[in-house]
């Protein structure tokens, strides 16, 4: 049949609305709502409620050792066996891993994302060379490298940033890649190319700005798997150290004094479960709202 | 004259992420038995749907109407029932050979699942039977095409096999969609070929869903034009060309280029069809239509005779009583 | 079986960087094994000298290196005097071999079906319930469950053993759930995911419209396409079994060689860390072989391309 336009040629204004319509659908989930909600509570008293209490998560309560949740002694959580209390200490491990979850993403979208944009950008040769060596770096046993490295190299909290980081930027690359190369055709770009704008120019201008939806999906994804890799590495002694701690580390306390004091386990756990499954609700929820259009 | 299918006041909505969608709206329609009948239209229009949500194999959200077929009523049919009546009654040839053939299987599999799906025979019987039905199909050797996968088939060998599934069971009606649109122009003629041959053999009623009047004047007997998730004529072919009726039809007719034409006779058809996700008050085509008149955009047509063996839905016509 | 071959090839330069990246990490570690101002008992130092001819040039350690881990020769342990590297390994992998071979199998039939099923009863009750279980468990590591699943049926319920391997059968079951858990989650995700992609797809309307009947339409017609998924993940999921396995061997007090690993590194035993890396580097590289093998088994059109038929 005929070849009629079906709407006109979309304008920036145009994509703006856009967004805003991704994002309304976004926050009209009703899953998503909740997820924003008891997160940002959790941050909030994590973050400010450490700072404003009284106590610091590291006093000892004398008079309170190993002592179960109580309203009326003050220790909600209750206290772990050297008395020290419990909701402090899980809002600091919350605090750690959520920095933690954040930086070491932030990481690995930074290495993800100029990865995959040169390899993208360019394509041909030096694409096929950089791709096939993500292939390799995929076959690698990363997590087995990372444990080795915290085992040789000491046990500092910035190498656990790059050791995460560095694990976690394989995915991001293949997709920033992919992405690069549709937005690499579009009109735009031939025509900075052809008015001669350096290669690293555009890849900074025109290229990563274009790829911000995926790489904020991606990230939201990210950072509970970074958080839950950071516990891993604290439960086996690896990762965050004493007297520091992260929601790993308490749960590797909790675990061991399982029969006694099960509250050690149950609340640590039970705030890593919370954070991860919020953040996975918020970002398969962005991923839906901003590539998802399919019929409902 | 007898029908295969009858089609009263057939209502097809879908639902989406932006409202509801009417794509088929309050359509009667009427296939002859034994006959070829020719559904066209832009896509869009609503015309593989029609047919998809008939036997139970659209997406809708609600579909609603009658729709006889061999005496019985499609739409009070439970699944199974519809199941049965599928492939064994009816059967579909679909637009893209490539992908309605599943690629993780053999096409022989595909075939005798076909069969077996709905007669009872031994293997080695369905076996037999499907060797027989692709040489009747032209494709030679059956013995070594069934162990092919679709990949290893060319666009044509691929469709023959789809048309080999369409006639094993030897059904009443078959619903051959845009069958030679994905197909190389050479190719095209050969399963056209086969359609007709297959329809001269076993007098198969025939709906042939195409946005291509050669091919209707080439193959149909009656022509359905579809606008807007309704019919807006119907006629027979040999007076269609000949007399068009429906300033739909007359501007579908201006916009297919020949040869003899130079490209400033060329009438593409001005505007958009209208988006179903409202209810339409008047005639759909108004807005695009030439001869619009103050009654077009208010008062709905009805299917009226408007000539011996042609009806259309058009005010240009006395309307009657209705 | 030229493929295969070719794979095999294949695999032996990511060998090579994996034991090469090993020796150098080992090389450069200061207190590791090779430098001089280390503390390790005689006999070990006498070991270490015979194994790796300390006297010679860089290359040839090398190469000696090499050549124990071809012969499987891993070296001698710094922290079990009486033992080499490869034979703690040969002694604990049965046992963990065991665990998360039986948890991928779990999480496969489970995940599969509950996957499936999903699809099939898209936004119904069902498929709204696994998907709330599996958005729960997929936060939910391996550390977290097994902890957790103790304490309640160990515990409180005493119907199942605390730990301990090899007495009862019944010591099998805490483990094997708490590792599979994760993995079901994430590959119910992936089938229920690839599966409605497939049910959308024209072969299966046409498969519909051909009035097969339903289950064959879901266990013949999309089982296969919606296996593809599930098979390339595989390799992933035996390297987070096999890192999972660590801490669930720790929790459990299994004798696998997973505890070995968290022993050797926080005891610095340097040979039997590398010894693991080295050990699991060859496990998931031919965990990934074997999926490889496998989809193209199942994808008739990967075998097409690469008899160059196409």
């Amino acid at each position: 049949m005929k070849d009629i336009p079906l709407s006109a040629p979309t304008s920036a204004s145009a994509s703006v609305s856009l967004w805003q319509l991704s994002l309304r659908r976004f926050i009209k989930k009703p899953s998503v709502m909740i997820s924003i909600v008891v997160l940002g509570l959790l941050v909030f008293i994590a973050f400010f409620g450490v700072t404003i209490s009284a106590y610091h998560f590291d006093d000892v309560f004398w008079d309170a050792i190993t002592i179960g949740p109580s309203f009326e002694k003050g220790h909600f959580f209750g206290t772990d066996n050297n008395g020290r209390d419990l909701f402090l200490r899980v809002l600091m491990g919350a605090r750690i891993s959520i920095l933690i979850g954040i930086f070491a993403s932030a990481v690995s979208v930074f290495i993800g994302v100029s990865y995959g944009a040169i390899a993208g950008y360019f394509g041909g040769r030096v694409d096929g060379i950089m791709m096939r060596i993500v292939d390799i770096l995929y076959a690698m046993p990363f997590i087995f490298f990372v444990i080795l490295l915290m085992v040789f190299m000491g046990k500092s909290i910035y190498l656990i940033f790059f050791a995460l980081g560095a694990v976690e930027w394989l995915t991001i690359a293949r997709i920033v890649r992919g992405q690069a190369l549709t937005i690499k055709q579009k009109d735009y770009i031939t025509a900075a190319r052809s008015i001669g704008v350096p290669p690293f120019t555009i890849i900074r201008r025109h290229i990563i700005p274009n790829l911000l939806g995926p790489v904020i999906v991606y990230m939201t994804m990210t950072i509970p798997q970074t958080i839950i890799l950071e516990s891993f590495l604290s439960f086996l002694g690896l990762g965050v150290q004493e007297p520091m701690t992260s929601l790993g580390v308490l749960i590797s306390d909790g675990s061991q004094q399982l029969t006694e004091a099960p509250w050690l386990l149950l609340f640590p756990a039970g705030t890593l479960c919370i954070i991860v499954i919020c953040l996975n609700i918020l970002g398969e929820g962005l991923r839906d709202a901003l590539f998802d259009q399919h019929l409902k | 004259m007898e029908s295969i299918l009858n089609i009263q006041d057939l209502n097809v909505h879908f639902r989406t992420t932006n409202g509801q969608i009417q794509a088929v709206r309050r359509l009667n329609l009427f296939i002859p038995k034994n006959k070829i009948t020719g559904v066209v239209g832009e896509s869009g229009s609503g015309k593989t749907q029609t047919f998809l949500s008939l036997f139970g194999l659209s997406q809708a959200s609600q579909v609603s109407g009658k729709a006889e077929f061999n005496g019985v009523d499609l739409l009070s049919l439970s699944k199974s029932e519809l199941n049965k009546i599928r492939g064994r009654d009816i059967s579909f040839v679909f637009q893209d050979p490539m992908s309605a053939l599943n690629p993780y299987m053999n096409v022989g599999a595909q075939i005798l699942e076909t069969i077996l799906a709905h007669q009872s025979l031994s293997k080695p019987q369905a076996v037999h039977l499907a060797e027989e039905l692709l040489l009747s199909v032209k494709m030679n050797d059956p013995r070594a095409v069934m162990k092919k996968y679709p990949h290893q088939l060319s666009g044509g060998q691929q469709q023959r096999i789809i048309v080999a599934m369409a006639i094993v069971n030897e059904p009443k009606l078959i619903i051959a969609d845009e069958p030679t649109t994905a197909l190389d122009v050479s190719i095209q003629a050969e399963i056209l070929e086969l359609i007709q041959d297959i329809h001269k053999s076993h007098s198969t009623s025939i709906v042939l869903i195409t946005h291509d009047l050669g091919v209707v004047a080439q193959l149909c007997d009656y022509v359905t034009v579809m606008y807007a998730g309704q019919i807006v004529e119907q006629s027979i072919t040999s007076q269609f060309f000949s007399n068009l009726k429906h300033p739909y039809s007359q501007a579908l007719m201006a916009s297919v280029p020949k040869f003899d034409m130079n490209q400033d006779d060329l009438f593409p058809i001005p505007g958009q069809p209208p988006v179903l996700d409202h209810e339409i008050k008047g005639c759909p085509f108004a807005p695009r239509c030439p001869h619009v008149m103050a009654v077009c955009t208010v008062k709905e047509p009805s299917m009226i005779s408007v000539a011996p063996n042609i009806m259309a839905a058009c005010h240009l016509y006395p309307q009657g009583a209705s | 079986m030229t493929y295969a071959f070719k794979r095999l090839i294949g695999a032996v330069p990511l060998l090579l960087i994996i034991i090469t990246l090993a020796f150098i990490l080992m090389r450069s570690v200061p207190g590791g094994p090779f430098d001089q101002d280390r503390n390790v008992p005689p006999e070990i130092e006498a070991n270490l000298k015979a194994a790796y001819h300390l006297d010679k040039p860089l290359y040839v350690q090398y190469l000696n290196y090499l050549g124990g881990v071809i012969r499987g020769d891993l070296g001698p342990s710094f922290k079990y005097h009486d033992y080499s590297v490869s034979q703690l390994i040969k002694k604990g992998a049965p046992v963990s071999l065991r665990i998360g071979g039986l948890a991928v199998l779990v999480a496969l039939i489970l995940g599969i079906s509950l996957g499936a099923m999903a699809a099939i009863y898209k936004s119904r009750l069902f498929d709204n319930i696994v998907m709330g279980m599996t958005m729960l468990f997929l936060a939910m590591p391996s550390f977290v469950i097994a902890p957790a699943l103790s304490l309640l049926f160990a515990v409180v319920l005493k119907w199942l053993p605390v730990g301990g391997w090899g007495d009862t059968p019944k010591q099998y079951f805490l483990p094997i759930i708490s590792l599979a858990i994760p993995q079901i989650a994430y590959i119910t995700r992936l089938v229920r995911g690839a599966m409605l992609e497939v049910l959308q797809s024209r072969y299966i309307l046409f498969a519909k419209a051909r009035g097969l009947k339903a289950a064959r339409i879901i266990w013949v017609h999309a089982i296969r396409p919606t296996m593809l998924p599930v098979v390339s993940y595989l390799g992933p999921a035996t390297a987070s079994i096999l890192s999972g396995s660590i801490v669930i061997e720790q929790i459990f007090s299994i004798p696998g060689i997973g505890r070995y690993f968290i022993q050797g590194g926080l005891n610095r035993d340097y040979t039997l860390v590398l010894g693991m890396v080295i050990f699991f580097g060859v496990l998931i590289i031919l965990s990934n072989l074997l999926m490889d093998l496998i989809y193209s088994g199942l994808n008739p059109r990967v075998d097409y391309e690469r008899r160059g038929g196409g």
